[in-house]
């Protein structure tokens, strides 16, 4: 009879043995988790960061992936037209989801209606220009953003992320 | 209830990330180990509190924490199978001075660790003088001499 002690263990191998290659999918995981944040498909920067869209001769340039409570950025592109006050409208949704921090340039007057946030930027008469707004999403989900620039709608999905 | 949810996702995404990057990943605390831990404090707090640095947002979080874990170690006292899932169990690496090289290999642990470990624990020398070496749920090796 062997006087050796046994070592008392709660050993599960089985289970181990499961949970190592649970760990293998994992890491497969991380390493897709870095490609999408490097992709830009987690926001904040990256090749697919940003989307565009047309409306008539102007454009916007949007994150087509937004982080909660973080700012960024909208670039609104205005085409040649033989007015000098320029009319950026966002829709009661966008401003509802979004909180506008900032305009450059500052836009001659702000109004608001039924209908959402009037911005009304000065551009010289049959030039092209530009307009960035600082915009920090209010809460995480899917938002359909509607700018209307000047007369033509941009619409933009925007997926704002915890 | 903002301050009570960011506290549950981020104690879940940490004991997630954690577990499933490893016993040995946090357990060996090299210098760098610890700058990691530092780095990983420092960049959940942002997310944990938001922009709101009141004492108040403070308590209640920590109040979150602490009471997760009290209820998980519940859990984990009275279900076997959450305990398994959320800690592991004890893996001999080595019985009777052999190596289990699988074991080892999988997690990450190499003889050079067990030798080290032996040394420290017990002032032993070699391989030879080991009983057992296991992988304790926390990460560390623990060594059992041979008589």
């Amino acid at each position: 009879m062997s006087s050796e002690q046994k070592l008392e263990i709660q050993e599960d191998r089985d289970f181990q043995e499961r949970f190592w290659k649970a760990e293998r999918v994992a890491w497969a995981a991380f390493g897709l988790i870095i490609l999408a944040g490097a992709l830009g498909l987690l926001g904040s920067g990256g090749l697919f960061a940003r989307g565009s869209v047309k409306a008539g001769e102007s454009g916007l340039e949007y994150p087509r992936v937004a982080r909660w409570q973080t700012g960024e950025r909208i670039l609104v592109s205005f085409g040649p037209r033989a007015t000098d006050e320029r009319r950026v409208l966002l829709s009661r949704r966008f401003a509802e989801s979004f909180t506008l921090e900032d305009a450059q340039p500052r836009p001659l007057r702000a109004e608001t209606s039924a209908s959402g946030e009037l911005l009304i930027f000065s551009v010289k008469a049959g030039e092209t220009g530009e307009a960035a707004l600082r915009v920090k999403p209010n809460s995480p989900g899917f938002i359909q953003a509607v700018l209307t620039i000047d007369d033509d709608p941009a619409s933009a999905t925007i997926v704002v992320l915890p | 209830m903002e301050t009570i949810l960011r506290g549950v996702a981020i104690y879940i995404i940490l004991l997630v990330v954690i577990r499933l990057s490893g016993r040995r990943t946090l357990a060996e605390m090299t210098p760098f180990d610890f700058v990691l831990l530092l780095i990983i404090a420092e960049t959940t707090q942002q997310a944990l509190l938001g922009d709101d640095f009141s004492i108040t947002n403070a308590f209640l979080l920590i109040v979150t924490l602490f009471s997760l874990d009290i209820a998980l170690s519940h859990i984990k006292g009275r279900r076997r199978g959450v305990g398994l899932m959320l800690d592991g169990s004890p893996t001999i690496l080595v019985s009777h001075g052999r190596l289990d090289e699988a074991a080892m290999r999988k997690a990450r642990v190499s003889k050079d660790d067990i030798l080290a470990a032996a040394r420290i624990q017990q002032g032993l020398v070699g391989l030879a003088q080991v009983k057992y070496a296991v992988l304790e749920i926390s990460g560390e090796i623990s060594i059992i001499p041979a008589d």
